[in-house]
């Protein structure tokens, strides 16, 4: 099975290989998130803080009700699906390239810095205009060589178009039976913009995958045009509807409004400025200074690796790297009618923040002025 | 000094921005067409995320984690704070002596005994919220009538049934409590009848590990106090701390930053400052009132205005000659450090006070008006906490979970309030950080003391020693008192002029009989525990356990004798019963709707209205009490909206 562009979907199996990856790619940009995220001095950059933070929650989100919509048509979310190349893992070794994206840049892990945020910003950019998608059976002559998709947008609307095709009511229904007990509840997922959706049909399952396209990767660019008073995403924890908060004026964006989408986030950190609510999104943000101080990081090795330290270091940074695996791994778990695992992942969640903190204090001895950071490399329990 | 009349007119002008006000400024505001103004005498710091995290900051640096380190004092709108009392109290009475009026040579209270009133409160944008526990206890039908039923304290002009649903809205329309009902064990209380077809609108937040432990030594078993038995039983306690959501509730996070707070995160610091915001505060209320409500905005038939001024320290009702309330005085300040203030006048149709039981009390006295009764400023009120605190044999592993999950209430009601007051046992999971500010004293110990420990034996004895500290708190209701007061005295006054409080406090035989009782509940369940008294061949600064280490020194603060005994209290931080609620107008401030019983345009909001304080905190019922005066406050206004 491949991951291509050049032709539809054709089978069920190969969609939910595309699921698998897809859970993958939602997985993939939370590690570059969280070091930018958490090389910030304590106390410091707290808006820049705050935004990474939230954004960091929709991904996990995006990934959860990912994979909610695999398991609603049978398959069984796990870091080694099969079927594909061998040795390709939805869950990345970074530096990463997304073999199957044409447009993300490679994603290193790097501190919070001005090249961290060009990186977020190409991985969360609208692409357009995007090439409508082959007909079925027939070759996509303008499809990147190998294959490969444009965007994550393009991506995911192979993916709909999958599911619109290979999986009437009987999928759903069988799926019922063979993975029952997998969905996640929304009550067991909290923070982000928006609800975690149990996804037990085709339109459960399309109105799962467009939140997440319009959250953050692949926004259709349409929305762009808009303004960024109308960007403003309903806040989670309130029952307004998007149509309410567009009462919100210049006078609460000093509060901290930002539920706007990953990539108009992004851009306000970048250029220290918050948008002016009749301000495009695709425009440069022009409102209130949002304070960024570039020099309040901890220095973090970029792409660090365990193994390119001996003793203590690399004990420290592998024993992280478990942690990291262990998360992952109790994360799949509740993907496969575990809930009590995810309960645990929230503890182990805090296990990798205490020591992602701690290798962040420690002097790198390759290059003294840099500090060791976390190199996020997944092992799973079964081979570690 | 006379400012200009004001043209504009707004429907209520709610003074104090706490949960109370901006509960009443919720309800009335959610009819629609209101123009509101509310008065608060502190900062706005909380109001946005990254001032928040200032106070954090503040209380990370600060080595006395007391209730208001997080919060600094503003000399413009100076608040108590619980380090003061030492200097509140420089000049002790002598013995057989009346006392005499003492200065607080750098607190905010001016205290002339005979014993401190030892508790603080916030005076800052969403109030004494700020730095509560979270703990939502309705209180019990029983507390409304302890006078008819137990010959002590006051009756209510409401029952527990007339607040039901109001503790129902509370509960979830504005703190968001986490609980379960079956999980709460009253003495004589029959859950369905209690709670009726109900559920909180968050699952309870899990049992501490120390919680299992007590749960196993202690549920179903018999103790024997002054005589009379008592079953205990660990109920994990109803709290405004969020927790996974029931079907039809939205979890609010924290302010500025909804991605926080979503959820607890056991950081163990509810008080004095929740890092996250997933325990309530008021400022969420006034940022949802913010938001759809913008102050600048004219009302619409659909839409009321809420207007916020900050640095806004009233000083005066002012009453038109058929004594109505005509207008209200505030002094607006720019800058905390300078005494600088212009004088401003504001008029409204109703006028309501919430500005915390002992402020509000000021100011209608400083007013001279709905005193009729003259029982303005009496009845002062507080919980009366003492601690229990030991090693136990295992490790219990506090310092982490919110401060506390659980209590034992077999004692908040029964025959013995003919007696003695009624109490309620909290279990904490903060170990000795309020007892004895461990683990920085402990480690001190060890370090300093007998053992000069230091290095790899230093290590092992802290791992040995602070995961078996737990303590008890055991906080008994305090009974309404004409004599325990708050009253004013031109000679103290704040840098604007405002007046000081002057207090007068001390606590009855009926409370110190309470006091004795808890201590005995105490020891019987220590024994329970396995955790029996330090013989005197042990020293306590070699940390030996298992063992019950509670010690009270007559040096202490709050030191008092009872039967011979010596306890320490220290104030819960519950200020109440300065304006107090009754069915006649000539021993109560309010009436049963709240409403002054002198002027039919004021309202009075807070635990000052409550004439009882059964063994509750007092947050979720005067939040339950703020939605009725709000409702009673709209019926009020009718027909001219």
């Amino acid at each position: 099975m491949k991951l291509s562009q050049a032709h539809p979907i054709a089978t069920l199996d190969e969609l939910r290989y595309h699921l698998q990856f897809a859970i993958g790619l939602e997985l993939t940009t939370i590690p570059p998130y969280l070091c930018a995220l958490y090389s910030i001095v304590e106390g410091e950059n707290v808006e820049a803080a705050e935004a990474i933070q939230s954004v960091v929650m929709e991904e996990m989100l995006h990934m959860t009700q990912t994979a909610n919509v695999l398991n609603a048509i049978g398959g069984a979310p796990t870091p080694y699906p099969e079927g594909g190349p061998d040795g390709l893992s939805p869950i990345p070794t970074y530096p990463t390239k997304v073999s199957f994206i044409d447009r993300i840049p490679e994603v290193h892990l790097l501190p919070f810095s001005r090249e961290a945020l060009d990186t977020f910003i190409a991985i969360e950019e609208p692409m357009e205009p995007r090439r409508p998608l082959p007909a079925s059976g027939a070759v996509d002559a303008g499809a990147a060589p190998d294959g490969q998709y444009d965007s994550i947008g393009a991506f995911y609307e192979a993916i709909e178009d999958g599911l619109r095709r290979l999986c009437p009511e009987e999928v759903f229904v069988e799926a019922k039976r063979t993975r029952a007990g997998c969905q996640v509840p929304p009550h067991l997922y909290y923070g982000g913009a928006g609800e975690l959706i149990e996804v037990g049909d085709l339109d459960s399952a399309l109105t799962a995958l467009r939140q997440i396209v319009r959250q953050g990767e692949g926004i259709p660019v349409e929305m762009m045009r808009q303004t960024a008073a109308a960007h403003l995403m309903p806040v989670p924890g309130s029952p307004r509807a998007l149509e309410d908060v567009r009462v919100v004026d210049r006078d609460t964006t000093t509060f901290g409004w930002k539920m706007y989408s990953h990539y108009a986030r992004f851009k306000e950190i970048r250029e220290g400025r918050h948008y002016q609510p009749d301000q495009l999104v695709e425009e440069k943000p022009a409102g209130d200074l949002l304070p960024v101080d570039w020099h309040a990081v901890l220095p973090m090795t970029p792409d660090p690796r365990a193994e390119d330290y001996g003793g203590e270091y690399s004990a420290a940074m592998r024993a992280c790297n478990v942690a990291y695996s262990g998360l992952v791994d109790r994360i799949y778990g509740a993907f496969n009618g575990d809930p009590a695992s995810m309960e645990a992942a929230v503890s182990a969640m805090y296990d990798l923040r205490y020591r992602i903190l701690a290798l962040l204090q420690t002097p790198c001895p390759l290059h003294p002025a840099l500090r060791l950071g976390p190199a996020f490399q997944y092992r799973s329990r079964a081979t570690s | 000094m006379t400012a200009a009349e004001p043209d504009e007119l707004f429907d209520v002008i709610i003074v104090g921005a706490g949960i109370a006000g901006a509960t009443v400024a919720k309800i009335v505001a959610a009819s629609g067409g209101k123009r509101i103004l509310m008065l608060e005498a502190g900062r706005a710091t909380g109001m946005s995320a990254d001032k928040y995290q200032s106070h954090v900051e503040a209380f990370q640096a600060t080595l006395a984690k007391v209730p208001n380190s997080p919060y600094p004092n503003n000399p413009n709108a100076p608040q108590a704070d619980v380090l003061d009392l030492t200097q509140q109290l420089l000049v002790q009475p002598a013995p057989n002596q009346p006392p005499t009026s003492v200065v607080g040579a750098g607190g905010y209270m001016v205290q002339t005994g005979p014993l401190p009133f030892a508790s603080d409160y916030v005076r800052a944008l969403g109030g004494t919220t700020l730095h509560w526990l979270g703990t939502s206890l309705r209180m019990l039908p029983n507390d409304f009538v302890l006078q008819s039923k137990y010959g002590h304290g006051l009756d209510w002009p409401l029952s527990y049934d007339d607040l039901k649903p109001y503790y129902e809205r509370a509960e979830w329309d504005v703190i968001g409590v986490a609980g379960s009902v079956e999980d709460q064990h009253y003495p004589g209380i029959d859950p369905a009848t209690y709670f009726g077809d109900y559920h909180y609108p968050m699952e309870r937040v899990p049992p501490s590990y120390l919680d299992k432990v007590m749960s196993a030594r202690l549920d179903g078993r018999t103790i024997t106090v002054q005589g009379h038995q008592y079953e205990v039983q660990l109920s994990n306690t109803p709290a405004g701390r969020n927790s996974r959501p029931r079907a039809g509730y939205q979890v609010v996070g924290a302010v500025g930053d909804p991605s926080q707070g979503q959820r607890c995160e056991g950081n163990n610091n509810c008080i004095p400052i929740c890092p996250v915001q997933a325990k309530y505060n008021a400022l969420k209320t006034l940022y949802e009132l913010m938001v759809l409500y913008p102050g600048h905005r004219a009302p619409a038939p659909d839409r009321s205005s809420v207007a916020m001024v900050t640095q806004a320290a009233v000083s005066e009702l002012t009453l038109d000659e058929s004594g109505r309330v005509n207008g209200v005085t505030y002094k607006l300040y720019e800058d905390e450090s300078s005494p600088t203030f212009v004088t401003r006048r504001a008029r409204a149709k109703i006028y309501v006070l919430a500005a915390n039981a002992i402020e509000n009390a000021k100011l209608l006295l400083a007013s001279n008006v709905a005193n009729s009764s003259g029982m303005v400023g009496r009845n002062l009120m507080d919980h009366t906490l003492i601690l229990t605190w030991g090693l136990m044999a295992e490790k219990v592993w506090g310092y982490r979970g919110p401060l506390s999950t659980s209590g034992i209430e077999p004692f908040r009601d029964g025959a013995f309030r003919n007696r003695h007051c009624a109490f309620r046992i909290e279990v904490g999971n903060e170990a000795w950080n309020f007892s004895a500010n461990a683990p920085y004293s402990s480690v001190a110990i060890m370090v300093n003391g007998k053992e000069r420990l230091f290095g790899r034996r230093l290590r092992e004895k802290v791992a040995e020693v602070l995961p078996r500290q737990f303590r008890l708190a055991l906080e008994m209701e305090q009974v309404p008192q004409a004599s325990n007061y708050v009253t004013v005295d031109p000679a103290y006054r704040d840098p604007l002029g405002n007046y000081r409080p002057v207090i007068r406090y001390d606590l009855p035989d009926y409370v110190r009989a309470g006091m004795a009782a808890a201590a005995e509940a105490s020891d019987r369940m220590y024994e329970l525990l396995g955790v029996p008294k330090l013989r005197p061949d042990q020293d306590p600064d070699t940390f030996p356990f298992p063992g019950d280490y509670t010690s009270y020194q007559p040096t202490d603060v709050g030191y008092l004798t009872y039967a011979g005994k010596g306890y320490t209290f220290f104030g819960a931080g519950h200020v109440a019963g300065t304006h107090i609620m009754g069915s006649s107008r000539y021993t109560s401030v309010v009436d049963r709707r709240q409403r002054s019983w002198d002027h039919d345009n004021l309202y009075l909001v807070g635990s000052g209205n409550m004439p009882t304080i059964g063994t509750s905190n007092p947050t979720l019922t005067m939040t339950a009490l703020a939605i009725w005066a709000g409702e009673n406050i709209l019926q009020d206004l009718g027909g001219d909206s």
